[in-house]
């Protein structure tokens, strides 16, 4: 495998996690809950692109139109039903002054409703579906031919990174998420409202879950029902290795782990590769015991804390 | 016209604790009223009671004839009962002027008026220079200091100061003397100063309220509770 391949390669998977990674790591930063539906939104995203039927062969739904109203459509419907799982399955519980346990709880929860629904609507027969069809070819680097839709995806990953710094940094829902995320009590002193602030977290994070679906079904061009699994959980592992709090850490944790798995992948020996997430995860444990804190989280923060 | 916060009869009770009893206060625009008292007289919770945060188990809050003894915190703040704590808790990591803004904000400001206010409080208290600093930089001194600016952004008519001078010098404690005796000219509003600090309560204030076990030990200009014998052997003796 050449190298520039295999950079971009780590690229765009590491950019991925990183999108999943900095959805779940907003939505952390101001309710200190992971949300472990995060990767179900992410499936609900994907399956909003064909018809609701048991049918074998998936018709095109939300996926039927131009590209200038699915992507929007897609992000759309994801951030509302985002904003759904945030209406009825959270604020009750934090009007309720429920523990982050139950939070927890409920969020797994509603992580298996959400495929046990898909499961019924679409069977679990995994559904083949092509959008995007522009990003199917390749782009000729020298003697390499890389994927147009993995340069798509680092490209996508970076507009989407700055315009989280900008709207984080300069916006006032920005500034009130970055409030509350450093010390929510505080914040709800001196007039944030709780369940708005809380709202934009999740909306935010869902047009990230959103491009992800989009991002990975124009890749793999297939759906399954627990597609967004393996997804959370690599988001969720970068956003504690990158330094669980931070969203620059997020963003680096995720990349990381995606560079760690895209080289494994290629430098294993072959007969090892099947177990790449044994070595890649026994990775990560390794480092979070030289550093429990994070890869990129100062030593500092953990003291103050 | 000018407006007057007061409570009448203000009593707290906790769990069958009695932390106020049959406070009354009054506060105009545009004077500062200093509330003394030891540790536990109910100073913070009085000010809890004047901002929303602790409903009074009997008593009544108002501005003029204005009845807002239930009214939660946020609705206070907009009209113009404003306080700043006693830990003042900054967002480290954000810059001063977005820990300013955050209040103001938070308030339904508009952006361009939101932004303005809190550019004047900045520079008010001194630390307009300061601005793009991260806050989790600066000294204690100054933190405290942007926690009077993310109150007077608001533009409040009541100003509730929890303790200003804590942990400050003398020197330091003179300053914020001379900053606080500027507040009701520059923004026309009342202040009430909860300080333990002695020197910063008399040099700043002509009324004085001073609270002991919860109830009202005395209230009066500064002169005659200076002068005041229950005063000076529960409180001022030691000074």
């Amino acid at each position: 495998m050449n190298w520039v391949q295999l950079l971009v390669d780590a690229l765009s998977l590491g950019g991925a996690y990183a999108l999943v990674a900095l959805g779940i790591g907003l939505v952390f930063g101001v309710m200190r809950m992971i949300n472990f539906a995060h990767g179900d939104l992410i499936t609900i995203g994907a399956y909003a692109l064909v018809v609701p039927s048991a049918a074998e062969v998936a018709e095109p739904y939300l996926g039927a139109f131009s590209v200038w109203l699915m992507v929007p459509m897609t992000i759309g419907f994801v951030v509302l039903m985002m904003l759904a799982t945030e209406r009825f399955a959270f604020r009750p519980l934090r009007e309720r002054h429920a523990d982050g346990a139950s939070l927890l709880i409920s969020s797994f929860a509603i992580s298996f409703l959400i495929q046990n629904v898909i499961l019924f609507i679409h069977t679990g027969r995994p559904k083949s579906v092509n959008i995007l069809d522009g990003l199917r070819g390749y782009v000729s680097v020298g003697d390499v031919r890389l994927p147009l839709i993995d340069i798509v995806t680092v490209a996508v990953t970076a507009v989407l990174f700055i315009l989280l710094v900008v709207f984080l940094g300069f916006t006032r829902p920005g500034r009130e998420i970055r409030s509350a995320s450093e010390d929510f009590v505080m914040a709800r002193l001196l007039g944030v409202k709780a369940n708005r602030v809380i709202a934009y977290a999740f909306a935010v994070s869902g047009v990230l879950a959103g491009a992800v679906s989009l991002l990975y079904v124009a890749k793999t061009g297939v759906l399954d029902y627990r597609m967004g699994v393996p997804l959370a959980i690599a988001g969720f592992v970068g956003t504690v290795l990158g330094g669980i709090g931070s969203l620059w850490g997020a963003m680096m944790g995720g990349l990381t782990l995606g560079f760690a798995s895209a080289f494994l992948q290629a430098l294993l020996p072959p007969e090892l590769r099947a177990s790449r997430d044994a070595f890649l995860y026994g990775l990560v444990v390794l480092v979070l015991l030289v550093r429990p804190q994070g890869i990129f989280s100062s030593s500092k923060r953990l003291e103050r804390i | 016209m000018s407006a007057r916060l007061t409570t009448q009869s203000v009593t707290v009770r906790f769990h069958g604790l009695t932390a106020l009893e049959d406070v009354s206060i009054s506060l105009d625009q545009g004077e500062i009223l200093g509330l003394l008292g030891p540790n536990g007289a109910g100073k913070t919770t009085l000010v809890n009671v004047l901002s929303g945060f602790t409903r009074p188990s009997g008593g009544t809050v108002k501005v003029n004839e204005i009845d807002l003894t239930r009214a939660r915190p946020d609705v206070l703040a907009r009209r113009g009962i404003v306080r700043t704590f006693q830990s003042v808790r900054l967002f480290q990591r954000m810059t001063v002027r977005e820990n300013v803004q955050v209040p103001v904000f938070a308030h339904h400001a508009g952006s361009v008026e939101g932004e303005q206010a809190a550019q004047r409080a900045l520079e008010f208290v001194g630390l307009a220079e300061e601005s793009d600093r991260i806050a989790g930089s600066l000294p204690y001194t100054q933190e405290r200091l942007v926690g009077i600016a993310r109150a007077l952004a608001l533009e409040p008519k009541f100003l509730m100061l929890d303790e200003p001078a804590a942990g400050m010098n003398d020197v330091e404690g003179a300053q914020l003397v001379e900053l606080i005796a500027r507040i009701p000219a520059q923004y026309g509003c009342g202040v009430l100063l909860i300080e333990h600090n002695m020197p910063v309560v008399m040099a700043v204030c002509e009324r004085l309220h001073v609270l002991r076990g919860g109830r009202t030990l005395a209230s009066g200009p500064r002169e005659e509770i200076r002068r005041n014998p229950d005063v000076i052997e529960s409180y001022l003796g030691g000074h």
